[in-house]
């Protein structure tokens, strides 16, 4: 009957905000600590995770980064040390 | 408005056939509500018997080990007492997969198995339906708790697959036999068409969403209520008294119970925000505005904001445990007030459902 022009400001800004909201509520929020040494010719690598809440896929999160890591450094001797917190 | 006139003619036969398919549905669902909660005593029984055997073991030890030393004695009576520790346990994982003792039992097989039988009637049953009248299956009371059941019935066993919710069986099969009665004793409604007013393509997304949410919003109560429960059975082992409850070893601990369904929950929840954000925009296609505090409006964003708050509070206030249970469950009674109470008592413009 009459023109409103609101109606794609509307529809956008909700669109928006229904993805921001799965965003938020879906992308699980993981923090990972890496520390590299380098005593006397000798490398190690720590590293932890930290996942907010309860996050059961956060092991295979660390497996992932082991993954990474012996790419990146191939060592000839590993002495692994790793851990994973749900806190 | 002579819409009817040019809608397909309504196929009576086959929504008899319908309604014959739903009462059958509702028959094996009571069946199978009888079944799982046989399996919750037998499991009940079993799990103190295997008990009582294990204490027995425990007694013959000491009986033996009593010639020896009264100090072999006393150690032998703490390894019993820590086995009686040990019945506290759960035999459910944490994440819920089946564990040996949880995999034997007949009785929930066989409910599952007759659950899925009662699924396809169901499903027939909605199906036909809506082929009857030549529209989706939800526009008015009898519909919507019909095929509110069937989503509930449906999600439930499909989760099934991944997770042992088994313990939940006799609750979710009750609530969907109940939602059926409800709709043949109290919303008889002979397939028809649409009342004017929701003849919207919107019904297919506004209302199929919403139906979904509930059912969404359903299977996470059943699991805060359980997860009340299972905390003060905890707190009663854990102070030292008996154990009122053993079948709820079946069920998981409370903690699980409690991310389970928060997780379901930010689903439901993502799924509620959109039911109400389709809503005003049907509204304004309709009504020509977008929110107008109809009793309908206001109930819906009061599960809203409860939903929101429930979020809320575990996510940044720290409210876990029966806190956040408690919020979850408020919300879902909102559910149930907004689609009972409101739909029927209320005047307001959605006041449609054939009551």
């Amino acid at each position: 009957v009459n023109h409103d022009p609101g109606k794609l400001p509307i529809g956008i800004s909700s669109a928006l905000a229904l993805i921001g909201l799965s965003i938020s509520l879906f992308t699980p929020r993981r923090r990972v600590w890496v520390k590299l040494k380098n005593e006397d010719g000798k490398r190690s690598i720590e590293y932890a995770l930290l996942a907010r809440g309860e996050d059961p896929r956060l092991e295979r999160e660390a497996a992932e980064l082991q993954k990474i890591f012996d790419k990146a450094w191939p060592l000839a001797s590993q002495e692994q040390n790793q851990g994973a917190v749900n806190g | 408005m002579d819409n009817a006139g040019a809608l397909a003619p309504i196929n009576e036969t086959l929504g008899e056939y319908s309604q014959l398919f739903m009462l059958l549905a509702a028959m094996v669902y009571g069946v199978v509500f009888i079944i799982f909660a046989l399996d919750l005593a037998k499991t009940n029984k079993s799990i103190s018997e295997m008990d009582s055997q294990a204490l027995k073991r425990d007694e013959e030890l000491l009986v033996s080990a009593g010639s020896a030393a009264v100090g072999t004695k006393a150690r032998a009576r703490r390894g019993a007492a820590a086995r009686a520790d040990n019945v506290g346990e759960h035999i459910v994982t944490y994440k819920m997969e089946y564990t040996q003792l949880s995999s034997k039992r007949p009785m929930a097989r066989i409910a599952v198995v007759l659950m899925w039988l009662a699924a396809v009637l169901h499903g027939g049953a909605v199906v036909s339906r809506a082929m009857a009248a030549h529209r989706v299956p939800w526009g008015n009371m009898y519909e919507f708790l019909s095929t509110g059941a069937f989503l509930v019935a449906l999600v439930y066993l499909l989760v099934l697959i991944f997770k042992d919710l088994r313990f939940m069986g006799s609750f979710i099969s009750g609530l969907v036999t109940l939602m059926l009665c409800g709709a043949t004793i109290g919303f008889p409604t002979p397939v028809g068409h649409l009342v004017p007013a929701l003849q919207s393509p919107w019904i297919v997304i506004h209302v199929s969403i919403a139906v979904l949410a509930s059912a969404l919003f359903a299977i996470s109560f059943a699991m805060n209520v359980l997860q009340l429960i299972q905390h003060a059975r905890m707190n009663r082992l854990a102070a030292g008294q008996k154990d009122k409850l053993p079948f709820m070893r079946v069920v998981p601990g409370a903690g699980a119970l409690e991310n389970f369904a928060y997780r379901i929950n930010t689903i439901a929840f993502v799924m509620w925000t959109f039911t109400v954000i389709a809503g005003a925009i049907w509204a304004e296609a309709a009504w020509g505005r977008y929110w107008g505090w109809d009793p309908k409006e206001v109930w819906s964003f009061v599960i809203w904001v409860v939903y929101a708050g429930y979020l809320h509070a575990r996510a940044t206030g720290g409210w876990t445990g029966p806190r956040s249970a408690w919020l979850s469950i408020i919300g879902f009674l909102c559910v149930v007030f907004n689609f009972t109470i409101v739909n029927i008592f209320f005047d307001g413009l959605h006041s449609y459902a054939g009551v």
